[in-house]
């Protein structure tokens, strides 16, 4: 029993946003149906992880009847069921419409919106999100939303139309560099994993087996990170002894900085700066973060019974000391 | 009326994340009252942009919020900020781990004056686990998360997403979970504590990735793991992405680019075929695509049906006018008339639309504390001790 176990929920959504919406759901305890063809990889297997999968041609109007929550790309409802009639026929029913085609509307959302523009190396190609990061993030919004509705529907007996767009969704993230045109009508655009318009040291250096993070939140700490490297001279040099001037001199800064990290281990990294208060962190793959002590301690994975054996998945990371998800088998 | 109409958030939230989930709960109606530290206030007061001394990411964060400036550190600030739990139906906070207990402002503390009380913790690690002390910023939750090391070119190296995307994550699934909270309070009458780390939200996005297997590469530049041809391409004029996901699509892009060869080869009909030969198709659409204008050429493909988009920068984004519906204009008590992203949820039973800024510290320091039961001598006093503040302009 979960808080949502009473919540029926019908699933038509091809993308990652549509999927990460319905699992924040299903892992409280809605039932998600799902009329579509089993997943046919691993990856789309994780993805629809906890939905109950129908016979494709399951007709729509079979389901919606007794279902509170709709969740699909426009473009993938029949034509009979346009807004006007699915409000008239299901007054309580709350649609979330998402507007972006599911195969290819998260990249090019990400490319039109601005946010593709911010990821990346400076000089070098605008990036994607990995992994489709970016829509995902929007399922996890879109949720909110329905929830939400949820709340509204409880107070005046109302359904919704939920009218959810990616665009939108990145659109809404960019708030820094939207102010700083707006305000200072200054134009951002990507900066690697640096932020040296703003802070210096933070990046992300390649070291002996792999990449490792370290940056400070202010200008506090200058003296212990030059410490740590065993470059103390750096700490009153003229040339760098404010954050301000060593965002000037990012370039020089990072050629200094470098060696350091390039003959180091990720471990070694870690020692160092953690025994310094720097804040500081390894770059993980999935894979490792699964293994990590500190995901461990989180229980955040759950056992799933995979195709080609089982599978350790992230549940949901929302830790409520009343309100539990369900477990998964 | 909206979803939370009447729900009161005593919010000691500052900087970004914790004050991004206050936000979502206060766009759709909640009443955010945050704590602001007095004399200084919140953390995001001092992130740039700024107009005059005022911080624009302060009121994007905040708009729609009350203030009430406190010395906590005073047993009559102390004294004040319990006196307004009292009429609470959350508590939020998002300082590092162990604050709230210094204060003397724990789950069971706040329980003892709100037995009901929701109480939503955030922060880098979260309440337990061995790295709970532990800082982390945005930069290095992406690092351990595994959304960077996904993130960028398989010969180059991991970068992170360029927003702050661990912040408005975990933000969302703070204001999520106290959504879910709030209907358990409905259904059940208890409260409860909410633990969200920005390690966990990160690392909760990577279900497809732990299904797949170690080995490969994470990283995939701008090729999808599923379809192709999918890549960024320079134009005479800028980058274009193109998506094809179908068939007919890549007919139709082979049509629009007279691409005659190409389209008549068997071994590209089908998308296992392209996927085979991305590197092959890359150079192809790389050449087709160089020397001609962007915008014609987004036009042309996507009359065609084939999907592309204008990689556009932040200012041209701006410019287009989705985009401008999309902004929110606000005249802020500081910085005067401002633009900044609107909610981004259009639902036609909720109005969600922005349209007040943020407090000054400490507006709204009177109102509450009259409501909690402080005469005006009493207020006084408090502000002349300095326990409290009203209205403190930058």
């Amino acid at each position: 029993m979960s808080i949502l176990n009473q919540l029926t929920v019908v699933d038509l959504s091809r993308g990652r946003c549509g999927a990460y919406a319905v699992a924040q759901l299903a892992d409280f305890g809605a039932t998600v149906m799902r009329p579509c063809p089993a997943p046919d990889t691993p990856a789309q297997q994780a993805l629809h992880w906890g939905v109950r999968l129908l016979p494709a041609d399951t007709p729509l109007d079979s389901l919606l009847p007794t279902a509170d929550v709709l969740v699909a790309e426009r473009d993938v409802l029949p034509a009979h069921l346009d807004e006007n009639a699915l409000r008239r026929t299901y007054p309580k029913l709350i649609c979330a419409l998402i507007r972006e085609d599911g195969e290819s509307g998260g990249p090019l959302a990400e490319a039109a919106s601005g946010m593709m523009d911010m990821t990346g190396f400076p000089g070098g190609e605008p990036t994607l999100s990995g992994w489709g990061a970016a829509e995902c993030f929007a399922g996890v919004s879109l949720s909110f939303a329905i929830t939400a509705a949820l709340h509204q529907r409880a107070r005046t007996g109302e359904g919704a139309w939920i009218d959810y767009s990616l665009y939108d969704t990145f659109f809404s993230l960019l708030e820094s560099p939207i102010l700083f045109q707006e305000l200072q009508g200054v134009a951002s655009t990507r900066s690697g994993s640096a932020d040296p318009g703003t802070l210096v040291p933070y990046d992300v250096f390649r070291c002996q087996d792999g990449y490792f993070s370290v940056g400070l939140a202010s200008d506090a700490g200058w003296d212990r990170f030059c410490g740590a490297m065993g470059m103390p001279e750096l700490v009153s040099d003229p040339r760098y002894d404010t954050n301000e001037k060593r965002c000037q001199r990012y370039g020089e800064m990072t050629a200094i900085f470098a060696p350091f990290f390039s003959s180091r281990t990720r471990q070694q990294l870690q020692d160092i700066f953690s025994a310094a208060n720097i804040p500081c962190a390894p770059v993980l793959t999935a894979h490792e973060a699964a293994r990590h002590p500190q995901i461990q301690a989180r229980e955040i994975l759950r056992q799933a019974s995979g195709r080609s054996g089982p599978l350790s998945l992230p549940c949901t990371p929302m830790r409520m000391s009343v309100t539990k998800p369900v477990r998964w088998e | 009326m909206k979803p939370f109409s009447g729900i009161r958030i005593i919010d000691f939230t500052q900087a970004h994340a914790g004050s991004l989930a206050t936000m979502l709960l206060a766009d759709m109606g909640a009443e955010v009252v945050k704590i602001e530290r007095a004399g200084s206030g919140d953390l995001a007061r001092y992130w740039a942009p700024f107009r005059g001394e005022s911080s624009g990411y302060y009121a994007f964060l905040n708009r729609g919020k009350k203030s009430v400036s406190l010395d906590l550190s005073k047993p009559e600030g102390k004294q004040a900020v319990k006196a307004l739990i009292a009429g609470a139906d959350v508590v939020c906070e998002n300082f590092k781990y162990g604050s709230m207990e210094r204060m003397g402002l724990t789950y069971e503390e706040v329980r003892a004056i709100k037995p009901d009380v929701i109480y939503a913790s955030l922060n880098g690690f979260g309440q337990t686990g061995p790295m709970r002390r532990n800082i982390g910023l945005d930069l290095h939750l992406q690092a351990m998360g595994g959304v960077m090391d996904a993130t960028g070119f398989p010969d180059g190296d991991p970068v992170r997403v360029g927003v702050a995307f661990g912040d408005h994550l975990s933000g969302t699934y703070m204001a999520q979970a106290i959504s879910l909270a709030l209907l358990e309070r409905a259904k059940t009458g208890r409260g409860q504590l909410i633990d969200i780390s920005i390690l966990d939200a990160l690392f909760s996005l990577q279900r497809e990735q732990l299904a797949q297997g170690a080995g490969g590469p994470a990283r995939r530049g701008n090729r999808s793991a599923a379809y192709a041809p999918c890549g960024c391409y320079p134009t005479a004029d800028g980058w274009l992405l193109l998506y094809v996901t179908r068939d007919e699509q890549w007919r139709a892009l082979c049509a629009a680019l007279a691409l005659d060869e190409p389209a008549a080869r068997a071994d590209l009909a089908h998308n296992a075929g392209r996927m085979a030969h991305e590197e092959e198709l890359s150079q192809l659409l790389g050449q087709a695509l160089s020397s001609r204008p962007r915008e014609e050429l987004e036009q042309t493909l996507r009359a065609a049906g084939v999907p592309c988009a204008a990689v556009r920068s932040v200012a041209q984004s701006m410019d287009d006018p989705r985009s401008q519906a999309l902004l929110a204009q606000v005249d802020d008590k500081a910085l005067g008339p401002v633009r900044f992203p609107d909610s981004h949820f259009h639902i036609d039973t909720i109005d969600t639309r922005v349209t007040q800024g943020a407090p000054l510290r400490g507006e709204h320091t009177a109102l509450y504390l009259a409501q909690a039961g402080y005469s005006e001598e009493q207020l006084a006093a408090l502000v002349n001790s300095g326990a409290a503040e009203m209205e403190v302009r930058p």
